[in-house]
């Protein structure tokens, strides 16, 4: 199923980029009435401007805001605008379950919620219990779908399982054999892509020479002492996210360690980078390259946008999967015809290796997110992200 | 295996900073009864403002960073704690409460939830081999800091006019106030140095880690207030002792404790801090006596 060409996106985006500015001002909603007649579409938007989980929400609410512009500037969804109803939690868990239910007193035809599973189930369970869609830009873990109860539940995201592959495979084709392995215990999310990465390093035959725990806001002298101390490691794992991570990472070099260090998405984005001034040897895999530097040329017409929208390049480069669930919704829709949960539903899983800027998506009965795209290994060079090379996992392995 | 000696390096440097965060909190408290809880929040304003001028000049940014440490801590006195002078200690410590609260999200809007980072002292953070031995030359910094910054507040404390006062109204607020202390004055001046107790914290953990977020002061400001209250919040020196010695047995727990048990390290350290009140409930180095604020 292909619904929107590269170049057809492409126009489409530049043609609309002088309305944006217009309609990014405005936070509750992207709709341009005078572009179509019929009453607005609303989609439901229970995501984080703020608080913790703003740096990875924000990049792809702003995205689903420029698509959703440039849908209403050509007519809207037969002839109708549509309309983002936008909450922001103050990414407090407290606050998803009266948000998702506001939206959907509100009339929302779809729920779109926040990156992180912990944090969004309680908004996607209001959904599923209003037989109404639910998605999640950038939701890493498997859980999201039936396994976590969530029939009509999509992550447009990239699974950890091969995010955390692709780690271990790129590490050991660098003839890394000897790994250390640093988890940030505070999520899921974290923990999965360590024990991940972990096991399939093991199977492709590394030997892992150390494990250690930390959670956000630690500083890992200690740690780094017992690294200095026992059998030098040829990579280092940092499965952690931005600030907490960033401080081991310099915690690392502080204490005299060069070894590379590998990590996933959750140590996307530049804006960290300045801590560590000469930081080098890094490695990040995530969805793609912000710099302009990806080798899909719509990322980059995107991010160009983006800059031009917003005044700065997206700060993770999991902006594109705000586009790519809006696409994904319209075209479910169309195959659907309603926007009935369970039938749009159906229309997802009818999505195979379907051609979306975040990637190739397929989703299955069991799988409710993708876990074989390819995706993109950055390198820190002097303060900057520069795409290295573009790698889909050998093989995918999932945590036990 | 991690060599003791190396081991004892990073606990006395983690130690350190912990000590200077108990300080700052103990002097307020010895005048007040005020455990600030806001006490993070200035260090916030001193680490942002670290970090938005250090690649300007960096001595600007020093100075800068104590101006806005003092001036944050004046404010808060004078916006809320001089009001609540005479209520009681759990009065304060709420209010306190909220003042953190209200803090972390106008910082959250002013600069964002993202982290801002410079490089502030990146030479200092690196670490130097001396026999085998890691050691960390911030590490070394904060500790002589640390040092420096309690005899300077001891010599103010015990030499100058105002710190007499300020020492007399400590020791009892009531008697110092009929006696003519100015209490107004003497409060003023108490904040304005954990004002510039914070800046050097800030200066220290900022340089540790060239990122600042709205709740960057919060850790540090909690393990200094429960080492001040194991050292003993009446005591200058008690505060400063119970600083250090919850980041040394943080620090060890980290470094020895088993696998199993290292995810649990920060919950022994309270149970530490728990038996170590029971056995003495008004810290390790407290005085004798009970002070009473009017």
């Amino acid at each position: 199923m292909k619904f929107l060409s590269k170049t057809g996106m492409v126009a489409v985006s530049a043609a609309s980029l002088l309305m944006l500015t217009g309609c990014v001002s405005s936070n509750a909603t992207a709709t341009d009435p005078s572009a179509a007649a019929g009453d607005p579409i609303i989609f439901g938007v229970v995501m984080a401007e703020t608080g913790f989980m703003s740096p990875f929400d924000t990049p792809a609410l702003n995205t689903m805001k420029m698509t959703v512009a440039d849908i209403n500037a050509a007519g809207g969804i037969d002839g109708s605008p549509i309309e983002l109803k936008i909450i922001d939690t103050g990414s407090d868990l407290k606050r998803y379950a009266p948000a998702a239910e506001e939206v959907v007193a509100a009339g929302a035809k779809v729920v779109i919620v926040t990156c992180d599973y912990d944090v969004a189930s309680p908004a996607a369970l209001v959904a599923e219990s209003n037989s109404l869609l639910n998605i999640a830009p950038c939701i890493g873990d498997p859980i999201y779908g039936p396994q976590g109860g969530l029939k009509l539940g999509f992550s447009m995201g990239n699974g950890t399982p091969g995010e955390s592959s692709i780690m271990a495979e790129f590490a050991f084709d660098k003839g890394w054999k000897n790994a250390v392995f640093l988890t940030d215990t505070s999520i899921k999310y974290t923990q999965n892509q360590c024990a991940i990465a972990q096991k399939r390093f093991t199977q492709l035959g590394g030997t892992v020479v150390g494990t250690y725990n930390y959670v956000q806001g630690d500083k890992i002298a200690e740690t780094v002492s017992q690294i200095s101390a026992g059998t030098a490691p040829d990579v280092i794992f940092n499965c952690g996210y931005a600030a907490g991570g960033a401080q081991v990472a310099k915690d690392i070099r502080d204490g005299g360690i060069r070894t590379p260090i590998v990590s996933g998405f959750g140590m996307d984005g530049t804006y960290w980078l300045a801590a560590v001034p000469t930081l080098a040897d890094y490695y990040v895999v995530t969805y793609s390259s912000v710099a302009g530097d990806d080798p899909d040329p719509r990322v980059n017409a995107l991010s160009a946008a983006y800059a031009t929208a917003y005044g700065a390049a997206p700060s993770v480069g999991s902006f594109i999967t705000g586009t790519s669930t809006i696409d994904a919704i319209i075209a479910a829709h169309k195959a659907a015809g309603s926007w009935d949960g369970p039938a749009l539903a159906k229309a997802f899983l009818a999505f195979s290796n379907t051609d979306l800027v975040v990637g190739p998506t397929t989703f299955t009965n069991d799988l409710h997110i993708n876990v074989e795209r390819p995706q993109r290994v950055l390198q820190v060079i002097d303060g900057k992200l520069v795409f290295q090379e573009e790698r889909a996992p050998q093989k995918v392995v999932f945590v036990d | 295996m991690i060599p003791l000696l190396q081991s004892l390096v990073d606990a006395v440097s983690a130690g350190a900073i912990y000590a200077l965060a108990a300080l700052g909190i103990g002097l307020v408290f010895g005048i007040m009864r005020l455990a600030n809880l806001a006490h993070g929040e200035i260090i916030t304003g001193s680490a942002y403002t670290l970090i938005f001028l250090w690649e300007f000049s960096w001595p600007l940014a020093l100075i800068a960073s104590a101006v806005v440490g003092v001036v944050i801590a004046l404010a808060m006195n004078f916006a809320v704690f001089h009001w609540l002078r005479a209520q009681s200690p759990a009065t304060l410590l709420i209010a306190s409460f909220g003042l953190s609260i209200l803090f972390q999200r106008l910082y959250d809007a002013a600069f964002g939830t993202n982290v801002r980072t410079a490089p502030v002292g990146s030479g200092l953070s690196q670490s130097i081999a001396m026999g085998g031995i890691r050691i960390n030359i911030l590490s070394v910094i904060t500790i002589v800091l640390g040092v420096v910054l309690l005899i300077a507040v001891h010599l103010f404390l015990t030499r100058t006019s105002i710190g007499l006062q300020v020492k007399a109204a400590s020791s009892d607020f009531r008697m110092a106030r009929i006696l003519g202390v100015r209490s107004g004055f003497v409060i003023a001046i108490t904040f304005a140095i954990s004002g510039l107790l914070a800046a050097a914290v800030a200066f220290a953990l900022t340089t540790q880690s060239g990122a600042v977020g709205p709740t960057f002061g919060v850790q540090a400001t909690l393990f200094g207030l429960v080492g001040a209250v194991l050292g003993g919040l009446s005591k200058l020196s008690g505060a400063v002792v119970g600083g250090f010695a919850v980041g040394v047995v943080l620090s060890l727990f980290t470094s020895w404790l088993p696998p199993w048990a290292n995810d649990f390290r920060t919950a022994l350290v309270y149970v530490f801090v728990i038996i170590a009140l029971v056995v003495a409930p008004n810290g390790l180095l407290a005085g004798r006596s009970k002070k009473d604020r009017t």
